[in-house]
């Protein structure tokens, strides 16, 4: 564990370092990132103009809903995203052999190594919003039930790692990944504005137990106002459990048949 | 002496679908697949003492990265077995790799934006080497290697010769005991090759590392490496002193022939024609019948001029390459 904490160490003061002097790609994903929560916060307002609640929520409820996405979606693309984006093409062109060699879990050094520090000032308003939600809903918080919406961010922010990493897996077979690609875009858009509350039947399955994207927010949302908060904590504990195990399986059994590019 | 890498029988198939050109063919490989096999390391057999240095030659796609590759625990053996310090690279851990290092000419382990020393702070991490070894080896190699200058460098503005320096002393920060070289001189040029050899000479005699070696250049080899191990379609086809294998392919000449006039001229012995026109022959001539065959030109020919060449390294290896067999 030691190890692995000075490896993320090193891998953090050298990310900022290179960020501090390209001070430009700094800014740049900032102001990318800004630019989206912007369109979500306009389409937010736009909607709440309209109706009054949204699958029983209310305007408290979205805005946390919103805000908790901003903050999962500014940690995970300030710290493994970009790394994880690299895994297919290190997959096809080899250079997966490097990190095989070394002595530490190879996708958890191609996860980290490219971390993009810029992303996660934008952690800050969706922040300002949770906490606007919460008063809106007038939500009597205390440090346990902070904690808790803390604790189940955490759970997601890994459950969205293992997704990214799945998607990206199949590369040890597959030359194109296209579609994988398009389908985690097209989830992770749809969640991002859809909470999981207005999912029923057949879909409630689908994007809670098969394409888990739909708990993403909707779970955090509901623990931070009290709503189900035994059966959240079972829902998101099995199915991170369970794509982990697929994860790590896959993982492996990949690992099993890499042949390397030829150099 | 201990032998520290001892390889059995080693093999290593590829399986791969062939597709006809054309639609046509696209369409059909969508159905039915033809699988091949193709056998990259057939049943290789040998054995490293510790602190050699050993060449690994062969032309391209022989197996040579393949065979490292398992040794290195990259790619796992279809059969056969080895064993390296101790372990099964197909099945060993994080110990086993704390014990080695492998650079390779065509792929960089270094930041590329960043300069040299934070990929070197990210090994002390992941090889969890105590400061104090840490600063000396850096000290030592980067000295060694005439780099210090370059070490706030990012490494995208240091020359590949430079940049190559980078990535060894990148791998031996550990002080691994066995260092796996693939095409490490591989697009330098001859100062930086003659460069990189003398270090790689000079870490081996003080750090007493093993080191296992690929390259293209004859040079690398002839200047590092007293055994050399010649691989051809995967299979072993010599194994023992450079020199001797050398002098096997030595015993003959090239004579080169200019005639003043269009000329037909075919020797009665054993001479080999390489290259043949009116006013031009080349003729690969056994030593012992130089001359002999030089005689019966002058004799017989209207010569401008002519030249006894011996084989250079490279024309040498080639002619080892094509032989058929195995060389004794």
């Amino acid at each position: 564990m030691k190890q692995y904490w000075q490896v993320l160490k090193v891998v953090l003061t050298s990310r900022i370092s290179r960020q501090m002097m390209y001070r430009f790609s700094f800014w740049t994903a900032a102001f990318v990132d800004g630019s989206l929560f912007l369109i979500q916060l306009l389409t937010f307002n736009a909607i709440f103009s309209q109706v009054e609640s949204i699958g029983g929520w209310q305007r408290g409820h979205m805005a946390i809903f919103v805000g908790t996405f901003t903050i999962l979606d500014a940690f995970y693309m300030g710290t493994y995203f970009f790394g994880v984006l690299n895994l297919p093409e290190f997959i096809r062109n080899g250079q997966l052999d490097l990190y095989l060699v070394k002595p530490v879990n190879p996708l958890f050094l191609i996860s980290t190594e490219s971390m993009d520090l810029g992303s996660i000032i934008l952690s800050i308003p969706g922040i300002g919003m949770v906490m606007w939600g919460a008063a809106q809903l007038q939500l009597p918080l205390n440090p346990l039930w902070i904690l808790g919406y803390i604790g189940m961010l955490l759970l997601m922010y890994v459950l969205m790692y293992c997704l990214m990493v799945l998607m990206r897996i199949p590369a040890f077979w597959l030359v194109k990944l296209t579609v994988f690609s398009n389908l985690e875009n097209a989830m992770v858009e749809f969640s991002y504005r859809v909470p999981g509350v207005m999912f029923k039947g057949v879909w409630k399955f689908i994007l809670y137990i098969l394409l888990p994207y739909g708990l993403m927010a909707t779970l955090p949302t509901q623990i931070l106002a009290g709503e189900s908060r035994w059966t959240a904590w079972l829902l998101a504990g099995g199915v991170l459990a369970g794509f982990w195990y697929l994860m790590d399986r896959l993982w492996h059994q990949g690992l099993r048949q890499y042949n390397s590019a030829s150099s | 002496m201990q032998s520290i890498i001892k390889v059995n029988n080693l093999c290593k198939d590829y399986t791969f679908f062939e597709k006809e050109e054309g639609l046509r063919g696209s369409l059909r490989s969508l159905f039915t697949r033809q699988m091949q096999s193709r056998r990259a390391v057939d049943d290789f057999s040998f054995t490293i003492d510790n602190h050699d240095i050993v060449g690994l030659i062969g032309p391209n796609g022989a197996g040579k990265t393949t065979l490292i590759k398992m040794l290195t625990g990259i790619v796992k053996p279809t059969s056969g077995g080895a064993v390296v310090l101790g372990y099964d690279p197909a099945h060993a851990g994080n110990e086993y790799k704390r014990r080695f290092a492998l650079v390779m000419g065509q792929k960089s382990q270094l930041w590329w934006d960043l300069p040299a020393g934070e990929t070197f702070r990210l090994n002390q991490a992941i090889y969890q080497i105590e400061e104090g070894s840490f600063l000396k080896n850096v000290h030592w190699l980067t000295e060694l290697f005439e780099v210090v200058p370059f070490l706030k460098v990012p490494v995208r503005q240091l020359s590949l010769g430079e940049r190559m320096k980078m990535e060894i002393i990148a791998s031996l920060l550990h002080d691994p005991s066995v260092l796996f070289l693939d095409e490490p001189t591989i697009g330098l040029d001859a100062i930086a090759q003659r460069q990189i050899r003398d270090l790689l000479r000079q870490v081996n005699r003080e750090k007493k590392v093993t080191i296992l070696l690929t390259s293209h250049y004859m040079k690398d080899i002839h200047s590092l490496c007293e055994r050399v191990i010649v691989i051809r379609q995967g299979r072993k086809i010599y194994d023992g002193q450079l020199e001797r294998l050398l002098e096997q392919y030595k015993e003959s000449v090239n004579i080169h022939l200019r005639f003043n006039q269009p000329t037909q001229w075919s020797p009665t012995f054993s001479a080999q024609p390489l290259e043949m026109d009116a006013y031009h022959a080349v003729y690969q001539v056994p030593k012992s019948e130089t001359q002999r065959f030089l005689h019966s030109a002058l004799t017989a020919c209207d010569l401008a001029d002519m030249r006894v060449e011996e084989k250079e390294l490279d024309e040498l290896v080639e002619t080892i390459y094509s032989m058929e067999g195995e060389t004794e």
